[in-house]
């Protein structure tokens, strides 16, 4: 970034919230700039335009496609122009880069244009830190045309949205990177979790980074070792808050402590509940918790399982993100798809209570669902969630009571994607579902990606985009023209 | 006892995947439906697992988990295939793994058919032969003598019975040559349980692998295919274990098994391929090729079909696949083409049968199947929920066909789907593995192996070795031929095949050597003195002492503030392995104490674990818990006894363990801790009596650096190690 376009971008910054602000209302000149598109995560849009019909054999509606690594957990961010999304490495990008790393990638919004990646090794501790082949899982932020992700090792990454695109000049205090090339990562600051905080993530560190003010918020992943038993470093903070611009810890908590059933893969929501600004997240004893956003004081706490509930069997973990609207947080809970399916929860939470809310903050259960790693959608009065097992289920948000549920005959490690009054939704056969947001179950169509989809199809600017496992799709509707900037 | 030939009366299928393990069986009259409910079903049983039930003769075996909690084990079980009754079962404890109890009973036990006996390997690399009446025969403990690595996971291949040898494989890390990590092939014989040939053709383990082997005989040769650790096919000659071929066709581990259909083996896996973004692969490799394959030398490849737990299964026209999304795929075998598919779940890890006509399908959602194949679809018969649908019993084992019935495993009950009456004079069931001779003159020796090999004896002991030579097929010669015997790292003497050590009570660990002509094979051997043990680390060495198993190249010796220290070093290149439990000799030990002087130093907030190792007990200080514990197996938390222990990095503590047997089963475990120089303390500080109590073991110790990283992990220090036996 130059002077120049800080100064610019300090009141894009504002035209940016505006935005966000706006997005339900007036969406289609509209970022999708993070998980969710918007801190309280929740996966709504008012976007119009978008096609609910495709072909990725013919191309019908496909404005462009371009090929991403060979597994691709991380959902696509658009921002200014720039698509980011989390991968691997083979795609091999650059020819100079061999073997498996964890890669973040940037194309060109317009057309697909692959613009610059950054490249992160995988760990020495290999697969009980550092899954083999699944990348960078972290859905990136952007802000300010900065953007924040977490790595494969464990690193929060800030990094210029434009790379050495701007005049080759090497953005903030991090100089150390290797190759400045136009396809290269410019780096502005890094924070290794692992060297910092002694955090052993279990298997991939994952946290999506959701911001305030002027902090940033992640999960740190810290989990079990290979043993599935041990939680190796139980004074690491399962959650922390970093300074945006210098990227220095400024609080952590480790509530979960030793009491990790496995990993912690939920990421950070944040919102306004009644007066206090919170951090909401799942953690990896089961419980949700919701810390003041300054000071990282924990506020709630409420745990996710019944009381009676043995893990692995029956006790489950949290991976889903919350979603928070009008002060109730709503979350599921599930396990590892390594674990295959079991039962699941859902709840409505009331997050304005203080302390042990398991009771007191309970405002509804479902407990017709199954082991989930969706974040839920509500729209409308309708709270769309979907589970492992495959089924969407459509329910009162008030009460909990179903209205409807969906069966995709797959596994969905997405999330439910309400867009213009429809849900889009992508399972493991690579079907994108597209049904009527309503109280009565409508499938308007089925889309097949030509591999299983583990990511969220994503609105920005007049296109869904949607990542199947080696493949990042940009579709449009042929027959409109498709919104401009 | 029933007599010999009644055991080979009726429908067999004594091994995973029946007889000859392609799935296939050649019954009739099988039913077309059933329900849980009864119709068409001869009995449940309340016990399950991962482990695939066998059947021989009126007997059925599975490896299953009994209760969890303190007193949980591993068992085979022995039931009445008609009935359902259980006969026997025999228990075992898992131990010295990381095996946590919801994985154990990964593999399939397997019948010798000759004999009646029952062949298993346990979660934690116990390979044991059983009597039809559930007598123990012989057992080897391949994690105390290999250095067998086994992991959370709980993958462990099925053993594999040909002629008189059984093969198994994992990721070994054992002394002298074969210290270095590798997935290796061993094979022992059937009677007396000692070791044939080790062999490690594999590269670099990617993974710890759960692939079952396939034998078949191509143009002659004795072939053993199986998925390797390192994302390659392998073919090797079971008679040596020496390679044939290899195919690298995946970035990751392969889990499933080879078939050989025709000319080709199939086969299968769901990651990463070798030079493509698209994972998955299904594909026909020529058996008879030689050397390094490439994709080229394929007959065809079909890429983008995960099909990675499931075992794919041919009726010789068409190949059936289920992906690990639950999609039944039809293809012709003899091209790849793509027939048909056919959706019957989310999740499959087990692998179909074909038999009168029909495909048996169990998936991890539950559901099981009865389909019959047509050229242009599947037509499913039948589908039930296993359990209920709201509360699955998910299947992972393969089914087994046998006295008109299919015996399914789920994870929670098996069941015999078939009459309650086996139909008299059922047919003989599959197409069998031909007998482990391949006919036909041998050739010239080109290979010598000496037999037994990988022993451990006492000093002035003395063993009987044979020279055995074999022909480019694998055919064992009648006569190896005169033989000239050496020794290397050895003291002692050899002549005309055998060896005697040294009698000095001295540890040694080395080669007893055989030549013939060009050709030279060595037996492995350690002689390893009676108890007490000291190891100061001051006799000079750099290294650890090179009759311990899984220490060499984890370990160095270092000076430390002016002694001697074994140093467990911070670097791990098997992260995958990253705790570390070497062992100083055999499992025969008991009754023994060992003490031993640890330190370990701090970063990044991490302080490793130290421990030591009796009988297959551990105490280990915890450093990031700050914490002492008393684990007879680690991962099953509620035998564990625990007290706080603060104790602080760069400072010298001193542990000590006494293991008692205490008759009727029971064993006493006891250990404390306390700073270097301080007068030991009277008190114990954890003690527990185990009520299923490992009755002997090796003496070891016990590591686990904490993370590596670019600035360095932790290592860890141990001095003054005493193994002795209890003090009255």
């Amino acid at each position: 970034m130059t002077t120049t376009t800080k100064a610019l971008t300090a009141g894009l910054l504002v035209t940016a919230c505006s935005l966000a602000l706006l997005a339900r209302s007036e969406p289609n000149g509209t970022d999708w700039p993070m998980w969710g598109g918007t801190a309280d995560r929740n996966m709504v849009s008012g976007m119009k335009g978008l096609p609910t019909t495709w072909d990725v054999k013919t191309k019908k509606n496909v404005k462009w496609v371009v090929e991403v690594g060979s597994q691709t957990y991380g959902n696509p961010v658009i921002s200014n122009g720039v698509v980011l999304v989390g991968t691997n490495n083979e795609a091999m990008k650059d020819p100079a880069v061999k073997g498996d790393k964890g890669i973040l990638m940037a194309f060109r919004e317009s057309d697909g244009q692959f613009l610059w990646q950054s490249v992160h090794d995988k760990l020495a501790s290999g697969r009980a830190n550092d899954w083999p082949f699944q990348g960078v899982c972290s859905s990136p932020l952007v802000e300010n045309e900065i953007v924040y992700y977490v790595s494969n090792r464990g690193e929060v990454m800030a990094v210029d949205l434009h790379g050495f695109r701007d005049g080759g000049e090497n953005d903030g205090p991090f100089k150390e990177e290797k190759q400045t090339r136009e396809t290269d990562v410019d780096i502005l600051w890094r924070y290794d979790m692992m060297e910092e905080l002694g955090v052993s993530q279990h298997n991939m560190a994952n946290s999506s980074p959701v911001a305030f003010e002027n902090l940033i918020y992640v999960s740190t992943s810290n989990g079990q070792d290979e043993s599935h038993v041990n939680v190796p470093s139980p004074k690491a903070p399962a959650i922390i808050a970093l300074d945006k611009t210098t990227g220095k810890l400024v609080w952590e908590d480790a509530s979960p402590g030793e009491n990790i059933l496995h990993g912690q893969w939920s990421s950070p929501a944040v919102g306004r509940i009644g007066d206090t600004m919170q951090v909401v997240i799942g953690q990896g004893d089961g419980y949700v918790r919701g810390f003041e956003a300054k000071t990282g004081e924990k506020l709630w706490e409420f745990d996710l399982n019944p009381k009676d509930s043995v893990w692995p069997k029956t006790r489950n973990e949290v991976i889903s993100t919350p979603i928070i609207l009008d002060n109730v947080v709503y979350i599921a809970n599930g396990q590892d798809p390594e674990h295959g399916e079991g039962v699941g929860h859902l709840y409505a939470i009331d997050a304005t209570k203080r302390g042990d809310i398991t009771e007191s903050g309970r405002i509804w259960h479902y407990g017709d669902i199954r082991r989930s790693i969706s974040t839920g959608a509500l729209y409308n009065g309708i709270l769309f969630y979907s589970d492992f097992s495959g089924f969407l289920h459509a329910l009162d948000a008030k009460t909990g009571k179903p209205f409807w549920k969906h069966d995709m005959f797959a596994a969905i490690w997405g999330s439910p994607m309400v867009i213009d009054g429809k849900v889009y939704l992508g399972d493991e056969d690579g079907d994108i579902a597209v049904l009527q947001a309503d109280r009565t179950m409508k499938l308007i169509a089925e889309n097949n990606m030509g591999s299983s989809v583990y990511s969220t199809p994503v609105p920005a600017n007049g296109a869904l985009f949607i990542v199947n496992r080696n493949q990042l799709f940009a579709l449009a509707d042929a027959g409109a023209p498709t919104a401009s900037r | 006892m029933l007599p010999a030939a009644a055991l080979l009366d009726g429908a067999d299928w004594p091994e995973w995947r029946g007889p000859a393990r392609t799935g296939v069986s050649t019954e009739t009259g099988l039913p077309d439906s059933w329900t849980p409910a009864g119709e068409n079903l001869a009995w449940r049983a309340p016990y399950g697992g991962r482990s695939a039930p066998v059947v021989a003769g009126d007997r059925l075996y599975l490896q299953a988990s009994t209760d969890p909690g303190p007193t949980q084990q591993e068992r085979i079980m022995c039931f009445h295939a008609d009935t359902g009754k259980l006969l026997w079962e025999y228990r075992y404890n898992v131990f010295t793994s990381d095996v946590p109890p919801h994985r154990v009973a990964w593999s399939s036990p397997l019948v010798d058919t000759a004999t009646g006996n029952v062949i298993a390997i346990s979660g934690n690399g116990l390979l044991m032969t059983l009597a039809r009446d559930g007598k123990l025969l012989w057992e080897r403990s391949l994690a105390e003598e290999f250095g067998m690595w086994t992991t959370h996971g709980g993958r462990m291949s099925s053993p594999i019975l040909d002629g008189n040898q059984i093969v198994v494989s994992g990721l070994t890390f054992s002394w002298g040559q074969h210290a270095g990590g590798a997935h290796r092939y061993l094979s022992f014989d059937k009677t007396t349980g000692r070791t044939n040939w080790i062999s490690a053709p594999e590269g670099r383990p990617t993974d710890t692998i759960y692939a079952n082997p396939f034998v078949a005989d191509v143009n002659g040769v004795r072939t053993m295919f199986s998925g390797g650790s390192d994302g390659a096919m392998h073919a090797l000659k079971i008679a040596t274990g020496q390679k044939i071929w290899s195919w690298p066709v995946s970035k990751r581990g392969l889990n499933t098994a080879a078939l050989v259909v025709g000319p080709d083996v199939i086969v299968t896996h769901s990651e990463e391929n070798v030079a493509s973004s698209e994972m998955g692969m299904v594909a026909a490799m020529p058996a008879d090729k030689r050397g390094d394959l490439t994709d080229k030398d394929a007959r065809w490849i079909v890429r983008g079909v995960q099909a990675g737990y499931g075992s794919p299964v041919s009726d010789g026209e068409r190949l059936y696949v289920v992906d690990n999304g639950g999609i039944l795929f039809a293809f012709d075998v003899k091209t790849g083409r793509q027939l048909w598919t056919e959706n019957l779940g989310t999740i499959q890890k087990s692998s179909p049968v074909l038999a009168d006509g029909k495909l048996y399908v169990g998936t991890e959602n539950g559901r099981f199947y009865i389909i019959r194949p047509h050229a242009d679809r599947a037509e499913i018969l039948d589908q039930d929920w296993l359990g209920s649908e709201a509360s699955p019993e998910p299947i992972i084992a393969a089914p087994a066909v046998a006295r008109g019935r299919i015996y399914v495993a789920s994870m929670n009950a098996i069941y015999a789907i078939g009459p309650k009456m086996a139909p008299a004079g059922t047919p003989a069931t599959a197409p069998a593995r031909s007998a482990g001779t391949n006919g036909g003159a041998a050739g010239p020796a080109t290979t010598l192996l000496v037999n037994p090999t990988e022993l451990i004896l006492k000093p002035g002991e003395s063993v009987a070795l044979t020279a055995r030579a074999f022909d480019d097929k694998g055919q064992e010669l009648a006569n190896a031929g005169e033989a000239t015997w050496t020794l290397e790292n050895l003291k002692g003497t050899v002549a005309n095949g055998r060896f005697t050590a040294d009698a000095a009570p001295v540890a040694q660990a080395g080669l007893v050597k055989a030549t013939v002509g060009s050709l030279t094979g060595e037996a492995r051997i350690r002689v390893i003195p009676g108890l007490p043990w000291t190891f100061d680390f001051e006799d000079g060495r750099d290294v650890p002492p090179p009759h311990w198993a899984n220490a060499t190249g984890k370990f160095a010796v270092r000076d430390l503030d002016g002694s001697k220290v074994l140093v467990k070093l911070a670097e791990n290149p098997f992260a995958f392995a990253k705790r570390c439990r070497p062992f100083f000799g055999g499992p025969e030990y008991s009754d023994y104490t060992i003490e031993a002087d640890v330190r370990s130093m701090q970063r990044r907030r991490q302080m490793g674990d130290v421990g030591i190792v009796a009988q297959r007990y551990e105490l280990v200080l915890f450093g990031n818990h700050e914490r002492l514990e008393l684990q007879p197996w680690q991962p099953e938390t509620s035998r564990t006894v625990r007290a706080d222990y603060k104790w602080n990095p760069d400072t010298w503590y001193t542990m000590k363990l006494e293991v008692q047997n205490m008759g009727g089963g029971k064993v006493r475990a006891r250990g404390k801790v306390w700073p270097r120089g301080e007068a030991e303390p009277a008190a114990w500080t954890v003690e527990r009596v185990d009520p299923v109590g490992s009755l002997k073991g090796s003496p070891g110790l016990y590591a686990d650096a904490m993370n590596s990283s670019p600035t360095g992990g932790s290592e860890m220090y141990y001095d003054n190690i005493k193994v002795y036996p209890n003090k009255k």
